[in-house]
């Protein structure tokens, strides 16, 4: 998948649910365009390191949500849909991570200007990081 | 929909007067990857004696690939191989030699699948086997189970005493084992957290009988730890699926089990309190469902 996959087997998050958000960073991302080939249950099973049940669950959710579409004997392919929908879908995957900020932040009895103060700051480092040119 | 690998109704089987396993019931479909998990003395090695047709129930019906294990013809024991704890290789051979030996008796038995796997993990096919490591000695073993290309495979803790690397790499083989055949496995092991690596379906054994059987997802979306923050008067709050309560001076937390998010959410509102949920690793649920089992 060309991604470093990690995923934790005893979190509460069930693996085929980690494994298909992956997958659907990845395409948000751009790692894998409308009409490109997603690997098949057997290979993502190998590379993921999970076993075959989870490996088609996750291709299974990804179907289900619309990122993706079946042609039989030839493979699961990204559809167009997922990526015009792709603010959206990083908006939402983005809120997981967001909780656990906003959460913290709460118990610390932060406002949300000095929550977002910390937020901006992470994401400008971020962002400047990626655009430094490299050597 | 294809006919369970595995089929044991009501099994009973007693040592010297003791039962190791009694009303035993377990039903295994096919292509599942099924971890027996239980504390020691639960009864699992005599569930997999059981399985492999080494022992015959006292009561109850066992049923492997349709047929009684126990009094099975060479031609199903040929499909269903059996790895015991601390299985023992002849320590003077060398696995070139096993092979040799165990290949005619399988008719399935695959050299290629055999000689890749050895050379994958490290496993020399002339080093006598006393020459090996614990957890080579330990992969040799599976590795020889597995070359029959059987459909049901049987391991008895096969974790046990290795080191972490060895562990995953021996979870590896059995991942690997169900990417390249229809292969149902059965394990048995204390390691949880193996156990939500590599299975699809869990049962757990408390005092020789399964107290729980289900897909591993199902397991780990059933059974939480819920707390209500904010709650006046804890004292006769009844939380519904509850396996243990703890209450605080205004808050109640508990591991739940088989109850709805609603039921919950209605109760927070009600209490006027606020609600979180999290999930919890199979080890903590596994000692939540046995600390309530306890009589």
């Amino acid at each position: 998948m060309g991604v470093l996959l990690h995923l934790n087997p005893t979190s509460g998050t069930p693996l085929y649910r980690q494994l298909a958000n992956s997958l659907q960073q990845a395409i948000a991302a751009g790692d894998f365009k409308p009409g490109d080939r997603l690997p098949s249950v057997r290979e993502l099973a190998r590379t993921a390191g999970v076993n075959m049940l989870t490996a088609a669950k996750a291709l299974q959710s990804l179907e289900t949500e619309g990122l993706t579409e079946t042609r039989r004997g030839v493979g699961v392919f990204v559809s167009v849909r997922a990526v015009e929908e792709s603010l959206e879908r990083k908006q939402e995957l983005l809120k997981d991570s967001a909780s656990q900020v906003a959460a913290q932040a709460v118990n610390f009895g932060l406002t949300e200007g000095q929550t977002l103060f910390v937020v901006l700051n992470e994401y400008r480092r971020f962002q400047n990081e990626r655009t430094r040119p490299t050597n | 929909m294809k006919e369970p690998v595995l089929q044991i109704e009501k099994a009973s089987k007693k040592f010297g007067g003791v039962a190791a396993v009694e009303d035993f019931s377990l039903n295994v479909a096919s292509g599942s990857i099924y971890a027996l998990i239980g504390r020691n003395g639960a009864g699992k090695t005599t569930a997999l004696h059981l399985m492999s047709g080494l022992l015959k129930p006292d009561e109850g019906t066992v049923r492997v690939l349709g047929t009684n294990p126990f009094n099975a013809p060479p031609e199903h024991r040929q499909r269903v191989t059996f790895v015991a704890e601390n299985q023992i290789l002849p320590v003077n051979a060398n696995l070139g030699q096993l092979a040799k030996f165990c290949a005619p008796l399988y008719p399935r038995w695959d050299h290629i699948w055999f000689g890749t796997m050895l050379a994958r993990f490290g496993v020399g096919l002339d080093i006598d086997i006393k020459h090996l490591s614990q957890g080579q000695q330990r992969q040799a073993a599976i590795i020889l189970a597995m070359a029959p290309k059987p459909e049901l495979l049987l391991l008895d803790e096969p974790a046990s005493t290795l080191d972490p690397i060895a562990r995953r790499e021996m979870m590896e083989l059995v991942l690997a084992l169900t990417r390249e055949w229809e292969c149902t496995v059965i394990f048995s092991t204390h390691i949880l957290s193996d156990v939500e690596r590599i299975a699809s379906h869990v049962g757990f054994v408390t005092n020789g009988k399964v107290t729980l059987s289900s897909s591993l997802d199902e397991v780990k979306e059933n059974v939480r730890l819920v707390r209500f923050n904010g709650v006046k008067n804890s004292d006769n709050i009844q939380i519904p699926g509850a396996i243990r309560v703890e209450k605080g001076t205004n808050s109640i937390a508990a591991v739940v089990r088989d109850v709805k998010e609603e039921e919950l959410l209605a109760l927070a509102a009600k209490l006027g309190a606020s609600y979180s949920a999290e999930y919890l690793p199979l080890e903590d649920i596994f000692i939540e469902i046995q600390k309530g089992c306890r009589v």
